[in-house]
């Protein structure tokens, strides 16, 4: 979809999942995928709670090997492959959780979660001064650098999360889900500073998400996954003006819109 | 006289004042919204009407339920009122739910402990209440336990249990902000059915200003634990008076699905919610406020003109509404 190289080519994934119940069946969480995401994409992969969209990000981040089917990076397959060649892949893909809470290590001072992937990627920097940038890039005071993630709101929390997955120098940063647990306001926030560090540090970003709105904003490209299955893809302006399938079309008419008289009954608001 | 009336209603825990002399009424049949970002005060505002407040927290002022004020009322009292003419829907249901007691337990608990009801019948009516909350196959998910649901569904279950003993007043606490989209839209459906048919009250506390403008009446915004601004919904929408309702309008409405495009910088409001006791002396919003001027060091006199309130000594106005002090 945009006109540099391939970033991440999914072709036939199948992701199934066995239990060891003997009643359960398996769980197919992803079913026959394949689209791919160029150099400098937004690329928003929307859909609902079991839809397959973190089974994605799990295997597109190689944390995960598919049933069936191949995820290549830059031309490269990686799923099933040895950590020591991943290192480099390691270190120019980097997340963003939805919940800093528990992605963050509790008695770290946000120096060493900062410092941590340096450190275990053997990136040769000097600690403190990188520390002090990334701070800086995510508009944080370097004086965070000694504190605690819980001395944060949840909004300053997550600047740190994007702050360490920004350490490495990445150039594909994957975001699930990073502002629905934000409010209004400091969801706008992070998005503003999304933008920004997109755009700065030329990354080809993949957003996972259920919000329309957000994606709208954020990304140039859709995936649609509902049940496993990817049910529409197109250019987020496209897929927003003609939606084809039932479920896109659902899922853009469910988000919630303001309205000055409700509209349930269309009673406008009362005077006593 | 207002179903629900909070006077004066403030949350103390130690020297912090956490919510400060707020006012609010709730007449049968009316559905307000309390908005705000977390850390407002809005969830201690209910739960200070609910009786719930954790240890170490103190309730003063007034909250009358139908003349009855519950604050100055027993503990026995108010665990007579609380689940049968007050019900609360939490925002995590997860860990409002048991997680080992069975879902028709849960539902039918509040019957039993308000209304006297056997085991069985108990039960009984927690399938009924499982099929006005659309569940499609209650007899079957009485039987199972929080885990086994979605986050949907044990929302709906929660909504049950709430709804069970016919409560006059719902308060509702985000009961939709950990759910995706879609399921958000059928649980305030759900809600908005609900209170339709029953005629209660509904106090839905939210921070996205969207939501409260499709299911409420009016709108109550709070900022650093007091009620800044109040009105209709229409009135708040089309012409918000407070600096922060404003902006939070203007971040809902850019961040809603009709309005945003890609790439634009979204409006949002400068700086943080300060944590508890670290708001500023006078407006509490002075700091993060692109209107302040010098009178702001000066906590702002509430101000009324037939169904407004507000608490500004620099407003946004349009149209230079006369406002009088209150009473």
């Amino acid at each position: 979809m945009s006109e540099g190289s391939t970033i991440f080519d999914v072709q036939r994934v199948s992701k199934v999942y066995h239990t060891r119940s003997r009643h359960a069946h398996a769980v197919t969480a992803l079913n026959d995928v394949t689209f791919s995401v160029g150099e400098g994409d937004s690329m928003a992969i929307v859909g609902e709670s079991g839809s397959g969209k973190s089974t994605l990000s799990r295997l597109l981040l190689a944390l995960e090997a598919p049933t069936s089917g191949t995820v290549s990076y830059r031309g490269q397959v990686i799923s099933g492959r040895d950590e020591r060649e991943l290192r480099d892949f390691r270190r120019r893909v980097q997340i963003v959780f939805q919940d800093p809470m528990s992605s963050l290590d509790p008695h770290m001072k946000v120096h060493d979660l900062l410092a941590e992937p340096l450190r275990a990627l053997k990136i040769e920097a000097d600690e403190g001064e990188r520390v002090r940038e990334l701070l800086t890039s995510v508009e944080m005071p370097v004086s965070s650098a000694n504190r605690y993630a819980h001395q944060f709101s949840g909004g300053q929390r997550q600047r740190i999360a994007i702050a360490r997955a920004l350490g490495p120098s990445p150039e594909v940063l994957i975001a699930d889900e990073p502002v629905s647990a934000l409010d209004v306001s400091v969801r706008a926030q992070i998005l503003n500073l999304l933008t920004e560090l997109v755009h700065d540090f030329n990354l080809t970003l993949v957003f996972i998400s259920h919000d329309m709105a957000v994606v709208r904003h954020l990304c140039m490209s859709i995936v649609v996954l509902y049940r496993g299955n990817l049910i529409e893809m197109g250019k987020t302006e496209e897929l927003f003006a003609s939606p084809r399938e039932d479920y896109t079309k659902e899922l853009l008419a469910a988000a919630p819109r303001i309205r000055a008289v409700r509209a349930t009954r269309g009673v406008p608001g009362r005077e006593a | 006289m207002p179903l629900l009336r909070v006077r004066d209603l403030s949350v103390t825990s130690g020297s912090l004042t956490l919510v400060n002399g707020v006012n609010l009424e709730v007449n049968a049949g009316e559905r307000v919204g309390l908005i705000g970002e977390s850390g407002s005060g809005k969830s201690l505002t209910a739960l200070a009407i609910a009786g719930l407040l954790g240890e170490g927290l103190r309730a003063s002022g007034e909250v009358s339920l139908d003349g009855e004020d519950l604050v100055a009322a027993t503990e026995r009292r108010r665990c007579e009122v609380r689940g049968s003419r007050i019900a609360m829907v939490f925002q995590e249901p997860m860990s409002a739910l048991n997680p080992t007691r069975r879902i028709g337990d849960q539902v039918g608990e509040t019957l039993r402990i308000h209304q006297g009801l056997s085991r069985r019948s108990a039960e009984k009516a927690a399938v009924d209440l499982l099929r006005r909350v659309e569940f499609a196959d209650p007899e079957r998910y009485v039987r199972m336990y929080p885990h086994e649901l979605s986050g949907g569904q044990r929302q709906r279950v929660m909504i049950a249990s709430a709804i069970s003993c016919d409560p006059e007043v719902i308060l509702a606490d985000e009961p939709t902000t950990a759910l995706d989209v879609t399921v958000q839209r059928r649980v305030l459906d759900l809600l908005d059915r609900l209170v339709d048919e029953s005629g209660c009250a509904l106090l839905l506390i939210a921070h996205d200003l969207a939501v409260v403008s499709e299911v409420c009446d009016r709108v109550v915004t709070m900022y650093g634990g007091r009620v800044v601004e109040s009105g209709s919904v229409a009135q708040i929408i089309d012409d918000p008076h407070h600096p922060y309702t404003k902006a939070l309008l203007a971040t809902s409405k850019a961040l809603s699905v009709a309005e945003t495009s890609l790439g634009t910088s979204l409006p949002s409001i400068p700086g943080t919610v300060p944590n508890a006791g670290q708001f500023p002396r006078g407006c509490p919003f002075r700091d993060r406020c692109d209107r302040r001027v010098e009178a702001c060091v000066e906590v702002p006199p509430t101000l009324v003109r037939d169904t407004r309130t507000l608490a500004c000594w620099n407003p946004v106005v349009d149209d230079e509404p006369v406002l009088e002090e209150a009473p």
